[in-house]
């Protein structure tokens, strides 16, 4: 077993850790292309927010990181070393439920992932149920999927991604299909989560106001087809954050003007993103 | 999966009743039909089948027909059931066993059982054997299809969710990919049920000496059309009857491999 991935760093350093090198993707046959010239670097510890319209193609940048799908051209590496494929070293957290095993209860639906990995069974329990405190699910760990509320069956997924001691966490959307008071609850949980475990993260949204809750660092996409990054934006509001500040307001408004510079950007626009 | 709503009940009662009227109405017409022939021997009323399906029952030896039926269905359902799973699950995980054996297993599909009657009987001879090769053969299929069916709709993001762990093949196929066929395999059981009742009949009127489908067969020579009907009712009440209860059993016992499927 690898051991723990525990950052001693307190902030996120500069260092890139996963970059994505002048990536571009289109299906097999299809005239235009889904991403065009994508770069971008996340910094080691850093939670990273891509942000843009539906359909512009940030699950895509997702999967090619998590190697589901590969870059038709550029490339894509992590710690120096070109990703080829999934692996246990990035969890992914699913937009929608169906990654649940729906005939597994949460328990051994967050197991999955050490079983997989041929973990011992004594260090197999003792990580469950810390994954499980963690998430504040330990009291439902005998339920099955289709027993539990939407936030819970992503928490269950956080989960069993957390168990993994993945050093970096994908998430596609993950609040998307909850009610607007669940989304809050779990937005504020899984940053008190990432403060302390200070893994590498890349969220995916099209929520501005998730996006500075969460984002150390926020990419701004334009819209599809051949969507492209538009800028990156710092977020330097300090955590906890408050959806009522004054700093929140100003920077909403930024983060806003920049989505819709992106969604009218000229087709033939070229300009690099910054 | 429909759960009871508020408002359920009433519902029930509504749907209880109009299911009531429908056989009431068959059960006019039918009695209208029969006074219009006006001949019992040909068109019996149904009050005449009713007290001859009281006969067969009464009967101790003619209704064990109905269990000897029953048992027979039961058996080479499970049979058939266990061997369509194993047929149905090699020919979806293996690809060099889906080339070979797919053309086969459509062609003896697209054969009624009925037809293989005749040269079971030259090979198994008259009874249990030939009885149980035509109730396997029935059930078989439907089964076997519908687990390949299953076995090719594969769930992206579960298997997506594996790999990002380095699952191997096999633990994707044995803990995935199956589990995610069971809803498909319980379709096709449940046909199969249906198929075992109609295939045992036609068997047992020409390969058979005893059993629902001899009884009918065997009325003919004392032209007793009232328990010929009389088999008939039973034969729709035990199928209705089984259908149900494997439908309820199912549902109720395999509901969380169900669940999720209405889920984006």
């Amino acid at each position: 077993m690898t051991p723990p991935i525990t950052d001693s760093r307190p902030r996120p350093s500069d260092e890139a850790f996963v970059v994505i090198d002048d990536v571009s993707f289109a299906y097999p046959g299809s005239p235009q292309p889904i991403l065009r010239d994508v770069s971008l670097e996340l910094r080691r510890g850093e939670f990273f927010v891509l942000l843009g319209p539906s359909g512009c193609g940030k699950t895509t940048i997702l999967n090619q990181v998590a190697g589901f799908e590969r870059p038709t051209t550029g490339s894509i590496s992590m710690d120096g070393k070109p990703i080829t494929g999934p692996g246990p070293d990035r969890a992914v957290i699913f937009q929608g439920d169906d990654s649940l095993l729906g005939w597994l209860n949460v328990r051994d639906n967050v197991e999955f992932g050490l079983r997989a990995l041929r973990t011992p069974a004594a260090e197999r329990t003792r990580r469950v149920r810390q994954a499980l405190e963690t998430v504040e699910l330990d009291r439902q760990q005998g339920k099955f999927p289709h027993e539990l509320s939407g936030g819970m069956k992503q928490r269950v997924q956080i989960a069993r991604a957390l168990v993994v001691d993945a050093p970096v966490l994908l998430m596609d959307e993950p609040f998307g299909a909850l009610d607007a008071q669940t989304r809050t609850t779990l937005q504020d949980a899984l940053a008190g989560l990432w403060e302390q475990s200070q893994r590498t993260v890349l969220f995916i949204t099209h929520d501005i106001s998730e996006a500075l809750i969460l984002g150390d660092r926020i990419g701004v996409m334009t819209s599809g087809p051949a969507a492209r990054l538009q800028t990156v934006m710092d977020n330097p509001l300090p955590r906890p954050r408050a959806r009522g500040a004054a700093e929140f307001a100003e920077l909403y408004r930024e983060v806003e003007e920049a989505v819709t510079a992106a969604k009218s950007r000229p087709p033939a626009a070229a300009g690099e993103p910054g | 999966m429909n759960r009871a709503g508020p408002g359920a009940g009433h519902w029930r009662w509504q749907r209880l009743a109009l299911n009531v009227l429908a056989i009431l109405l068959a059960v006019l017409a039918w009695h209208g039909a029969a006074l219009w022939k006006d001949n019992l021997l040909i068109f019996p009323t149904p009050l005449t089948c009713l007290s001859a399906l009281g006969d067969v029952l009464s009967d101790p030896e003619r209704r064990d027909q109905l269990l000897i039926t029953l048992r027979r269905v039961v058996v080479g359902f499970a049979l058939g059931s266990a061997l369509g799973v194993a047929v149905g699950g090699l020919i979806g995980s293996v690809r060099s066993v889906a080339l070979t054996l797919e053309p086969v297993v459509h062609f003896l599909r697209s054969v009624t059982p009925v037809a293989w009657i005749v040269p079971a009987t030259i090979w198994l001879g008259v009874g249990e054997g030939s009885l149980r090769f035509i109730v396997v053969y029935a059930t078989v299929f439907p089964v076997a299809i519908n687990t390949l069916t299953g076995l090719t709709q594969v769930p992206v993001n579960k298997v997506r969710m594996a790999r990002t762990f380095g699952a191997s093949r096999l633990r994707i196929h044995a803990s995935i990919v199956l589990p995610s066929a069971v809803p498909y395999i319980v379709t096709g059981m449940r046909l199969s049920l249906g198929y075992a009742f109609m295939s045992v009949v036609a068997a047992e009127m020409v390969a058979g000496r005893d059993g629902i489908g001899f009884l009918i067969y065997d009325s003919r020579i004392f032209f007793d059309t009232a328990t010929m009907f009389a088999g008939i009712l039973l034969l729709g009440a035990a199928g209705l009857l089984a259908d149900r209860v494997f439908s309820v059993v199912t549902h109720r016992g395999l509901a969380r491999f169900y669940a999720g499927q209405v889920n984006t």
